[in-house]
């Protein structure tokens, strides 16, 4: 039995449910059970102080010098490739076409994969629209790009994500009716982007209250209204999906260790 | 606090905060007051969609909202529209008579709501509103995080966009940007000769086809040059105090506080004395009116929660001259949160 059962899992979801927090606590419990396991903070500004203080594994790169990196190999000479990417044109292609530097990187994390068959990434996808970029640039890529080298890679990619449990996709809500909603549309949208990739899409509810008093056994009579109308209304979600509960401290890195003791239910 | 009417209003945020209820709100309390309002959202996620129960293909057009609906004066209503990338280019090429050229596969990409043209095109379609001159005020409600930055970036980009390297580019391959024919010169060829190595590189990697069609697409971009050029003069005129209002909106629950910090950093040279900061879903009174009695566990969640929202007050009110706290509302109903906030904004507006 592995401890993992994916290579590559993704955390995505809307902004402020949490998946920074999740992805980084999940890369904590791999970690410690020995998975040989990378955190990989994608198109953000990596949260180094965090990461430094969670001594977390991470992997690293930025779009540009992804690219730079990409074209360097396809064309065999780092020095053409640099000079390419100092060009306004390729800067402005960059610019105008996001999804095409997020292909580039995820391009970049599956050869990562491919090279180390021991490695599994934690992907912390940062809002819904740019997880769905991401996987739309790949059968949208190969769209535009009718021959060349990229339609390869596109191939190569794709057959990569569709591979037997190479990818698990956690989309990450909050207890709420709109929260949650939001991200069932999101997973409809994923679960269209890879077809023929049997069920690695996931919802994970997070931060939830009801979850918390059910674990440190409170009985919610004792609770004031403010807390028990949050209740109420997560009710019926906690019931149907995977639920986290909320994490009672107020600093990060407590918050994501606290937090990484209880993921196990997302390998 | 009084916050001063002005033409636009912009809602930025991380994501998550509650910031397209919050504009919504906004857009509510000034209709409320009689003012002719429009609210624009170009949060992908189409939030304000299932609030003011919208339609996919309500997309780039223009809804008029009874105010009914929230249970108010069915005379007073506000304009609303999802912004739609596709819609503003589809009014653009109309202007510009470029149908044919605007069908690229790549335009069309760049497009889609995901594409990354919201941002930009969302300028261009607030500008050519307050063009009309119709509306007291336009509220914007931004993408959240770093699609925000984007936005506030995308001057940058235009500029970028129409750079030299375009012009040579074209008259290498004999493109001609102003109409009418002109024969690819010979002079131009071996001036272009560096050119001609990218070209040639890009093709390696990508094909030759997709060379073809960027440089059609780039060119058909490039005929709506003016429409371009004159956003970055709308980008000038929201850094005016005179002319807009900032909300940047961050919530209780948001556990990123380096996010907000960075937000702040780097939208610091785009905003101006009136910029307020909205504190969502604080729990203050809830959290001191509540005994959390002998269980160990509700003392500390109560310690938890209260250090929680402390630190946003001490961040907030270190870095914030203006600062507005809205408490935590525990409905169901979207509707009812547009409501309960503008009324917030009432009684603020009245401190």
């Amino acid at each position: 039995m592995p401890l993992a059962h994916h290579r590559l899992y993704i955390i995505t979801g809307k902004g402020g449910v949490g998946k920074t927090t999740l992805a980084m606590a999940f890369t904590k419990y791999l970690q410690r059970k020995g998975v040989n396991v990378k955190y990989n903070c994608f198109h953000q500004t990596p949260e180094k102080n965090l990461e430094k203080k969670l001594d977390l594994p991470t992997i690293e790169m930025s779009i540009e010098a992804g690219a730079e990196i990409y074209i360097g190999r396809k064309l065999n000479s780092t020095t053409i490739a640099s000079w390419i990417m100092k060009t306004h044109f390729f800067k402005s292609l960059f610019q105008m076409i996001p999804g095409l530097g997020h292909m580039i990187l995820l391009g970049h994390l599956i050869s990562e994969l491919d090279d180390d068959p021991s490695l599994v990434i934690v992907l912390d996808s940062p809002a819904s629209g740019h997880a769905l970029t991401m996987f739309e640039s790949t059968s949208n890529f190969k769209a535009i790009f009718n021959t060349g080298l990229v339609v390869k890679d596109i191939d190569k990619m794709q057959t990569f994500l569709k591979g037997p449990n190479n990818l698990k996709t956690h989309v990450v809500t909050l207890a709420t009716e709109l929260s949650l909603s939001e991200a069932l549309d999101l997973k409809k949208e994923l679960d269209n982007n890879l077809p023929d990739t049997e069920a690695h899409c996931d919802l994970v509810v997070n931060d939830s209250f009801k979850k918390f008093f059910e674990i440190k056994q409170v009985d919610e009579n004792l609770l004031p209204p403010f807390l028990s109308q949050k209740v109420a209304l997560e009710e019926n979600i906690v019931k149907e999906y995977f639920s986290l509960p909320h994490i009672d401290k107020a600093n990060v890195v407590n918050i994501v260790m606290d937090l990484s003791l209880l993921v196990e239910g997302l390998v | 606090m009084k916050i001063p009417y002005k033409k636009v209003e912009i809602f930025c945020g991380t994501g998550g905060v509650g910031k397209t209820t919050i504009a919504t709100a906004r857009a509510l309390f000034l209709a409320m007051e009689g003012k002719k309002v429009l609210l624009i959202t170009i949060d992908p996620a189409k939030r304000l969609k299932q609030i003011l129960n919208m339609k996919d293909n309500d997309d780039g057009m223009i809804n008029t909202i009874s105010l009914d609906l929230f249970g108010f004066q069915k005379e007073k209503t506000f304009d609303a529209m999802l912004m739609s990338p596709r819609a503003t280019l589809q009014k653009m090429a109309a202007d510009k008579d470029l149908h044919a050229e605007f069908e690229s596969t790549i335009i069309k990409t760049l497009s889609r709501p995901y594409g990354g043209m919201n941002e930009i095109m969302s300028i261009i379609e607030v500008q050519s509103q307050l063009e009309k001159n119709y509306y007291d005020t336009i509220i914007l409600d931004t993408p959240p995080g770093k699609s925000f930055i984007d936005f506030l970036d995308s001057s940058e980009k235009i500029k970028n966009f129409f750079d030299k390297s375009f012009l040579e580019i074209f008259e290498y391959l004999g493109k001609n940007i102003s109409g009418g024919g002109k024969a690819r010169n010979f002079i131009t060829m071996i001036v272009s000769t560096g050119v001609k190595k990218l070209l040639s590189y890009l093709e390696a990697v990508t094909g030759a086809d997709f060379v073809r069609e960027f440089i059609d697409a780039v060119l058909a971009l490039y005929k709506c040059r003016d429409s371009f050029l004159k956003a970055l003069h709308f980008q000038e005129e929201l850094k005016k105090s005179s002319f807009s209002n900032w909300f940047l909106v961050t919530s209780v629950e948001q556990q990123k506080m380096t996010e907000a910090q960075d937000l702040k950093l780097q939208a610091r040279h785009f905003m101006h004395a009136d910029l307020f900061l909205v504190m969502n879903k604080c729990l203050g009174n809830f959290l001191n009116d509540w005994d959390p009695g002998q269980s160990k566990a509700l003392v500390q969640l109560k310690e938890s929660m209260t250090t929680r929202e402390q630190d946003l007050q001490d961040f907030a009110s270190k870095n914030f001259s203006n600062v507005l706290k809205f408490h935590e509302i525990n409905h169901p109903s979207p509707l009812e949160h547009v409501k309960e906030l503008a009324q917030m904004f009432l009684v603020q507006s009245k401190q």
